[in-house]
Protein backbone atom coordinates (compact mmCIF):
# COMPACT_ATOMS: atom_id res chain seq x y z
CA UNK A 1 0.00 0.00 0.00
CA UNK A 2 2.51 2.08 0.96
CA UNK A 3 4.72 1.28 -2.09
CA UNK A 4 1.81 2.15 -4.44
CA UNK A 5 1.77 5.26 -2.98
CA UNK A 6 5.13 6.32 -3.27
CA UNK A 7 5.09 5.09 -6.99
CA UNK A 8 2.25 7.29 -7.24
CA UNK A 9 3.80 10.34 -6.67
CA UNK A 10 6.75 9.37 -8.24
CA UNK A 11 4.82 9.18 -11.44
CA UNK A 12 3.04 12.51 -10.97
CA UNK A 13 5.89 14.53 -10.29
CA UNK A 14 7.12 12.94 -13.92
CA UNK A 15 4.52 13.94 -15.43
CA UNK A 16 4.67 17.50 -13.85
CA UNK A 17 7.74 17.76 -14.69
CA UNK A 18 7.53 16.76 -18.63
CA UNK A 19 4.59 19.35 -18.84
CA UNK A 20 6.45 22.12 -17.79
CA UNK A 21 9.64 21.85 -19.64
CA UNK A 22 7.52 20.36 -22.77
CA UNK A 23 10.81 17.89 -23.49
CA UNK A 24 10.57 13.96 -22.82
CA UNK A 25 12.07 12.50 -20.31
CA UNK A 26 15.54 11.41 -20.48
CA UNK A 27 15.90 7.43 -20.63
CA UNK A 28 19.34 6.28 -21.68
CA UNK A 29 21.91 9.15 -21.01
CA UNK A 30 22.54 11.01 -18.49
CA UNK A 31 22.87 15.31 -18.72
CA UNK A 32 25.92 17.02 -18.05
CA UNK A 33 28.28 16.52 -21.67
CA UNK A 34 30.63 18.32 -23.36
CA UNK A 35 30.66 21.68 -24.60
CA UNK A 36 32.35 23.14 -27.14
CA UNK A 37 32.68 26.22 -27.99
CA UNK A 38 33.55 27.26 -31.43
CA UNK A 39 34.30 30.47 -33.45
CA UNK A 40 32.52 30.50 -36.58
CA UNK A 41 33.50 32.55 -39.61
CA UNK A 42 30.70 35.06 -41.01
CA UNK A 43 31.23 33.96 -44.45
CA UNK A 44 31.88 30.16 -43.60
CA UNK A 45 28.48 28.37 -44.56
CA UNK A 46 29.74 25.36 -44.16
CA UNK A 47 31.24 25.72 -40.99
CA UNK A 48 27.99 26.64 -39.32
CA UNK A 49 25.83 23.65 -40.89
CA UNK A 50 28.82 21.52 -39.13
CA UNK A 51 28.21 23.32 -35.84
CA UNK A 52 24.60 22.80 -36.20
CA UNK A 53 24.98 18.89 -37.27
CA UNK A 54 27.36 18.61 -34.17
CA UNK A 55 24.85 19.88 -31.88
CA UNK A 56 22.23 17.85 -33.08
CA UNK A 57 24.42 14.82 -32.81
CA UNK A 58 25.63 15.93 -29.36
CA UNK A 59 21.84 16.65 -28.16
CA UNK A 60 21.07 13.42 -27.10
CA UNK A 61 24.27 14.23 -24.45
CA UNK A 62 24.34 17.34 -23.40
CA UNK A 63 24.43 20.97 -24.07
CA UNK A 64 26.30 22.56 -26.94
CA UNK A 65 27.02 26.39 -27.19
CA UNK A 66 28.08 27.66 -30.49
CA UNK A 67 29.40 31.27 -30.02
CA UNK A 68 30.06 33.49 -33.00
CA UNK A 69 32.93 35.50 -32.73
CA UNK A 70 33.57 38.36 -34.76
CA UNK A 71 37.16 39.78 -34.65
CA UNK A 72 38.55 36.52 -36.91
CA UNK A 73 38.24 38.27 -40.43
CA UNK A 74 40.90 41.07 -38.80
CA UNK A 75 42.96 38.05 -37.21
CA UNK A 76 43.51 36.13 -40.58
CA UNK A 77 44.65 39.10 -42.55
CA UNK A 78 47.06 39.69 -40.09
CA UNK A 79 48.29 36.12 -40.20
CA UNK A 80 49.20 36.52 -43.93
CA UNK A 81 51.70 39.28 -43.61
CA UNK A 82 53.54 37.61 -41.23
CA UNK A 83 54.35 34.47 -43.44
CA UNK A 84 55.27 37.15 -45.72
CA UNK A 85 57.29 39.42 -44.10
CA UNK A 86 60.53 37.18 -44.32
CA UNK A 87 60.09 37.18 -47.86
CA UNK A 88 59.61 40.84 -47.90
CA UNK A 89 62.55 41.07 -45.67
CA UNK A 90 65.35 39.14 -47.96
CA UNK A 91 64.29 40.11 -50.92
CA UNK A 92 64.88 43.68 -50.36
CA UNK A 93 68.79 42.56 -48.90
CA UNK A 94 69.77 40.71 -52.25
CA UNK A 95 68.23 42.82 -54.37
CA UNK A 96 69.13 46.46 -53.06
CA UNK A 97 72.56 45.19 -51.13
CA UNK A 98 73.56 49.37 -51.78
CA UNK A 99 71.16 50.70 -49.77
CA UNK A 100 72.34 52.54 -47.09
CA UNK A 101 70.53 52.03 -43.67
CA UNK A 102 70.38 47.89 -44.06
CA UNK A 103 74.41 47.28 -45.16
CA UNK A 104 75.62 49.87 -42.35
CA UNK A 105 74.28 48.00 -40.12
CA UNK A 106 76.24 44.55 -41.39
CA UNK A 107 79.28 46.02 -42.73
CA UNK A 108 80.84 46.40 -39.26
CA UNK A 109 80.50 42.34 -38.90
CA UNK A 110 81.40 41.58 -42.58
CA UNK A 111 84.79 43.39 -42.77
CA UNK A 112 85.93 40.96 -39.53
CA UNK A 113 84.92 38.18 -41.32
CA UNK A 114 86.40 39.17 -44.30
CA UNK A 115 89.70 40.63 -42.61
CA UNK A 116 89.73 36.80 -40.60
CA UNK A 117 89.91 34.70 -44.14
CA UNK A 118 92.51 36.49 -45.91
CA UNK A 119 95.50 36.11 -43.91
CA UNK A 120 95.86 32.56 -43.91
CA UNK A 121 95.22 31.37 -47.35
CA UNK A 122 97.30 34.48 -49.40
CA UNK A 123 99.01 35.58 -46.72
CA UNK A 124 102.12 34.20 -48.07
CA UNK A 125 101.19 34.73 -51.99
CA UNK A 126 101.70 38.09 -52.96
CA UNK A 127 104.98 39.52 -51.57
CA UNK A 128 107.45 37.38 -53.37
CA UNK A 129 105.33 36.93 -56.09
CA UNK A 130 105.19 40.75 -56.92
CA UNK A 131 108.63 40.88 -57.47
CA UNK A 132 108.84 38.62 -60.38
CA UNK A 133 107.07 36.78 -63.18
CA UNK A 134 104.66 34.83 -60.93
CA UNK A 135 102.31 37.42 -60.73
CA UNK A 136 100.23 35.17 -62.52
CA UNK A 137 99.72 32.97 -59.91
CA UNK A 138 98.95 35.58 -56.92
CA UNK A 139 95.64 37.53 -58.70
CA UNK A 140 94.17 34.49 -59.00
CA UNK A 141 94.12 33.13 -55.53
CA UNK A 142 93.24 36.83 -54.63
CA UNK A 143 90.50 36.28 -56.88
CA UNK A 144 89.34 33.00 -55.75
CA UNK A 145 89.89 33.98 -51.90
CA UNK A 146 87.18 37.16 -52.64
CA UNK A 147 84.60 34.82 -54.32
CA UNK A 148 84.62 32.48 -51.24
CA UNK A 149 82.88 34.46 -49.07
CA UNK A 150 80.33 35.76 -51.19
CA UNK A 151 80.04 32.33 -52.14
CA UNK A 152 79.47 31.65 -48.45
CA UNK A 153 77.59 34.06 -47.95
CA UNK A 154 75.26 34.74 -51.01
CA UNK A 155 73.96 38.32 -49.94
CA UNK A 156 75.02 39.69 -47.14
CA UNK A 157 78.63 39.84 -47.78
CA UNK A 158 78.51 39.78 -51.31
CA UNK A 159 78.64 43.79 -51.30
CA UNK A 160 80.46 44.85 -48.21
CA UNK A 161 83.58 42.41 -49.49
CA UNK A 162 83.25 44.89 -52.56
CA UNK A 163 83.87 48.02 -49.79
CA UNK A 164 85.98 46.13 -48.42
CA UNK A 165 88.62 44.51 -50.60
CA UNK A 166 90.74 48.23 -51.11
CA UNK A 167 91.47 48.59 -47.16
CA UNK A 168 92.28 45.25 -47.25
CA UNK A 169 95.18 45.43 -49.43
CA UNK A 170 97.45 47.63 -47.47
CA UNK A 171 96.38 45.72 -44.61
CA UNK A 172 97.37 42.78 -45.70
CA UNK A 173 100.54 43.72 -46.84
CA UNK A 174 102.19 43.72 -43.73
CA UNK A 175 100.79 39.93 -42.62
CA UNK A 176 101.82 39.07 -45.83
CA UNK A 177 105.39 40.28 -44.98
CA UNK A 178 105.89 37.85 -41.85
CA UNK A 179 105.45 34.74 -44.35
CA UNK A 180 108.28 35.03 -45.97
CA UNK A 181 110.76 34.63 -42.82
CA UNK A 182 109.74 30.88 -43.33
CA UNK A 183 113.56 28.68 -42.68
CA UNK A 184 113.78 26.68 -45.68
CA UNK A 185 116.84 25.08 -44.13
CA UNK A 186 114.51 24.09 -41.48
CA UNK A 187 112.02 22.46 -43.06
CA UNK A 188 114.52 20.49 -45.39
CA UNK A 189 115.86 19.12 -41.88
CA UNK A 190 112.46 18.35 -40.82
CA UNK A 191 111.92 16.36 -43.47
CA UNK A 192 114.84 14.69 -43.30
CA UNK A 193 114.33 13.75 -40.01
CA UNK A 194 110.89 12.99 -39.74
CA UNK A 195 110.03 9.15 -39.18
CA UNK A 196 106.89 9.25 -41.53
CA UNK A 197 108.68 8.48 -44.68
CA UNK A 198 111.48 5.77 -45.46
CA UNK A 199 115.07 6.27 -46.80
CA UNK A 200 113.53 4.86 -50.02
CA UNK A 201 110.83 7.60 -49.84
CA UNK A 202 113.39 10.47 -48.78
CA UNK A 203 115.86 9.16 -51.58
CA UNK A 204 113.51 9.28 -53.75
CA UNK A 205 112.01 12.67 -53.27
CA UNK A 206 115.27 14.17 -53.07
CA UNK A 207 116.15 13.02 -56.42
CA UNK A 208 113.13 14.85 -57.33
CA UNK A 209 113.93 18.01 -55.81
CA UNK A 210 117.36 18.26 -57.48
CA UNK A 211 115.20 17.93 -60.59
CA UNK A 212 113.15 20.23 -60.18
CA UNK A 213 115.70 22.55 -59.25
CA UNK A 214 118.11 21.52 -62.13
CA UNK A 215 115.29 22.93 -64.39
CA UNK A 216 114.93 25.97 -62.51
CA UNK A 217 118.66 26.69 -63.02
CA UNK A 218 118.16 26.11 -66.27
CA UNK A 219 115.35 28.68 -66.62
CA UNK A 220 116.88 31.60 -64.78
CA UNK A 221 120.10 30.70 -66.77
CA UNK A 222 118.25 30.78 -70.00
CA UNK A 223 119.15 27.69 -71.68
CA UNK A 224 116.50 25.59 -70.72
CA UNK A 225 113.66 25.95 -72.94
CA UNK A 226 111.04 25.20 -69.87
CA UNK A 227 108.47 27.81 -69.18
CA UNK A 228 107.38 29.17 -66.29
CA UNK A 229 103.76 27.60 -66.75
CA UNK A 230 105.55 24.45 -66.73
CA UNK A 231 107.54 24.70 -64.04
CA UNK A 232 104.67 25.59 -61.52
CA UNK A 233 103.04 22.80 -62.84
CA UNK A 234 105.80 20.33 -62.27
CA UNK A 235 106.27 22.30 -58.94
CA UNK A 236 102.47 21.73 -57.99
CA UNK A 237 102.73 18.10 -58.83
CA UNK A 238 105.70 17.51 -56.22
CA UNK A 239 104.38 19.43 -53.44
CA UNK A 240 101.08 17.29 -54.18
CA UNK A 241 102.73 13.82 -53.94
CA UNK A 242 104.94 15.22 -51.02
CA UNK A 243 101.76 16.21 -49.10
CA UNK A 244 99.84 12.98 -49.93
CA UNK A 245 103.19 11.00 -48.85
CA UNK A 246 103.34 13.18 -45.37
CA UNK A 247 99.78 13.69 -44.54
CA UNK A 248 99.35 10.57 -42.68
CA UNK A 249 102.51 9.75 -41.17
CA UNK A 250 103.79 13.55 -40.62
CA UNK A 251 100.25 15.88 -41.39
CA UNK A 252 101.61 18.47 -39.41
CA UNK A 253 104.90 18.48 -41.54
CA UNK A 254 102.53 18.36 -44.74
CA UNK A 255 100.40 21.48 -43.97
CA UNK A 256 103.65 23.68 -43.16
CA UNK A 257 105.32 22.63 -46.37
CA UNK A 258 101.83 23.48 -48.24
CA UNK A 259 101.19 26.61 -46.11
CA UNK A 260 104.74 28.09 -47.34
CA UNK A 261 103.90 26.59 -51.30
CA UNK A 262 104.08 29.74 -52.31
CA UNK A 263 106.90 31.61 -50.49
CA UNK A 264 108.92 28.38 -51.48
CA UNK A 265 107.93 29.31 -55.23
CA UNK A 266 108.36 32.58 -54.65
CA UNK A 267 112.06 31.98 -53.88
CA UNK A 268 112.51 29.81 -56.25
CA UNK A 269 111.22 32.06 -59.24
CA UNK A 270 113.21 35.18 -58.15
CA UNK A 271 116.83 34.96 -59.78
CA UNK A 272 118.75 36.39 -56.68
CA UNK A 273 116.52 34.18 -54.01
CA UNK A 274 117.28 31.28 -56.06
CA UNK A 275 121.03 31.72 -56.85
CA UNK A 276 121.30 31.89 -52.51
CA UNK A 277 119.87 28.56 -52.44
CA UNK B 1 129.95 -29.60 -13.99
CA UNK B 2 127.28 -31.51 -14.95
CA UNK B 3 125.06 -29.85 -12.62
CA UNK B 4 126.39 -26.16 -14.41
CA UNK B 5 125.47 -27.27 -17.59
CA UNK B 6 121.90 -28.44 -16.50
CA UNK B 7 120.89 -25.06 -14.66
CA UNK B 8 122.40 -23.32 -17.83
CA UNK B 9 120.28 -25.76 -20.32
CA UNK B 10 116.84 -24.41 -18.93
CA UNK B 11 118.34 -20.41 -18.78
CA UNK B 12 119.32 -20.92 -22.75
CA UNK B 13 115.74 -22.23 -23.68
CA UNK B 14 114.31 -19.10 -21.73
CA UNK B 15 116.31 -16.93 -23.83
CA UNK B 16 115.37 -18.84 -27.45
CA UNK B 17 111.85 -18.96 -26.25
CA UNK B 18 112.10 -15.70 -25.84
CA UNK B 19 113.98 -14.20 -28.82
CA UNK B 20 111.52 -16.35 -31.49
CA UNK B 21 108.95 -14.77 -28.98
CA UNK B 22 109.89 -11.10 -30.21
CA UNK B 23 111.94 -11.81 -33.17
CA UNK B 24 109.01 -12.43 -35.11
CA UNK B 25 106.70 -9.12 -34.41
CA UNK B 26 109.99 -7.01 -34.85
CA UNK B 27 110.70 -9.18 -37.79
CA UNK B 28 106.95 -8.11 -39.41
CA UNK B 29 107.03 -4.40 -38.20
CA UNK B 30 110.14 -4.10 -40.18
CA UNK B 31 108.30 -5.45 -43.00
CA UNK B 32 105.56 -3.41 -42.62
CA UNK B 33 108.09 0.06 -42.29
CA UNK B 34 109.53 -1.30 -45.31
CA UNK B 35 106.25 -2.08 -47.38
CA UNK B 36 105.16 1.45 -46.50
CA UNK B 37 108.21 3.15 -47.39
CA UNK B 38 108.04 1.23 -50.75
CA UNK B 39 104.45 2.13 -51.22
CA UNK B 40 105.33 5.88 -50.52
CA UNK B 41 108.56 5.47 -53.21
CA UNK B 42 106.02 3.97 -56.26
CA UNK B 43 103.77 6.30 -55.60
CA UNK B 44 106.41 9.22 -55.66
CA UNK B 45 107.28 7.91 -59.32
CA UNK B 46 103.97 8.33 -60.01
CA UNK B 47 103.64 4.35 -60.70
CA UNK B 48 100.47 2.37 -60.36
CA UNK B 49 100.60 0.02 -56.98
CA UNK B 50 97.99 0.63 -54.18
CA UNK B 51 99.78 -0.76 -51.82
CA UNK B 52 102.78 -3.23 -51.68
CA UNK B 53 101.73 -6.33 -50.07
CA UNK B 54 104.72 -8.52 -50.35
CA UNK B 55 108.75 -7.99 -50.73
CA UNK B 56 111.20 -10.03 -51.75
CA UNK B 57 114.85 -8.99 -50.93
CA UNK B 58 117.19 -9.23 -53.47
CA UNK B 59 120.44 -7.21 -52.48
CA UNK B 60 121.23 -4.13 -50.38
CA UNK B 61 118.78 -1.82 -51.76
CA UNK B 62 117.06 -3.77 -54.09
CA UNK B 63 113.35 -5.59 -53.41
CA UNK B 64 111.19 -6.67 -55.67
CA UNK B 65 107.51 -5.68 -54.65
CA UNK B 66 104.28 -7.13 -55.39
CA UNK B 67 101.45 -4.68 -55.01
CA UNK B 68 98.04 -4.65 -54.49
CA UNK B 69 97.22 -4.15 -57.77
CA UNK B 70 99.10 -6.85 -58.72
CA UNK B 71 101.95 -4.89 -60.75
CA UNK B 72 104.98 -6.00 -59.41
CA UNK B 73 108.41 -3.63 -59.76
CA UNK B 74 111.56 -3.92 -59.07
CA UNK B 75 112.92 -1.26 -56.77
CA UNK B 76 116.47 -0.35 -56.36
CA UNK B 77 119.00 2.56 -55.95
CA UNK B 78 120.89 2.55 -58.95
CA UNK B 79 124.68 3.17 -58.88
CA UNK B 80 123.90 7.08 -59.59
CA UNK B 81 122.38 7.40 -56.12
CA UNK B 82 118.69 7.16 -57.78
CA UNK B 83 116.03 5.55 -56.91
CA UNK B 84 114.30 3.66 -59.51
CA UNK B 85 111.49 0.82 -60.20
CA UNK B 86 111.28 -1.07 -63.10
CA UNK B 87 107.79 -2.91 -63.96
CA UNK B 88 108.00 -6.66 -64.11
Amino acid sequence: MRATYIFGLLFLLQVAGCTVTGTAPATGAMPGGSVVVERLLPDAAQDRTDVTELSQSAGSGGTVVVEQLPPLPEIVPEAAPVAVAPAASTAPISAALPTVPEPRTETPAAPATVASIPPTPPATTTPPVAATSGAAAAPSIGTAVADKPAAKVPAKVAAPVVRATPPQKPGAAPARAKAPSLDLAALEQRIKSTDAIGVFTKIALKNQVDDLLKQFKNHHEGNGKTALAQLRQAYDQLLLKVNDVLKNGDPSLATEIMGSREVIWGVLTDPEKFAKL
Amino acid sequence: MNTRTQSQTPGRALILALTMLFAGPAGAAENGALAKDLTSTISLLGLPCGQVVNVVTQGNRDYIVTCSDKNRYRVYLNPQGRVAAEKR
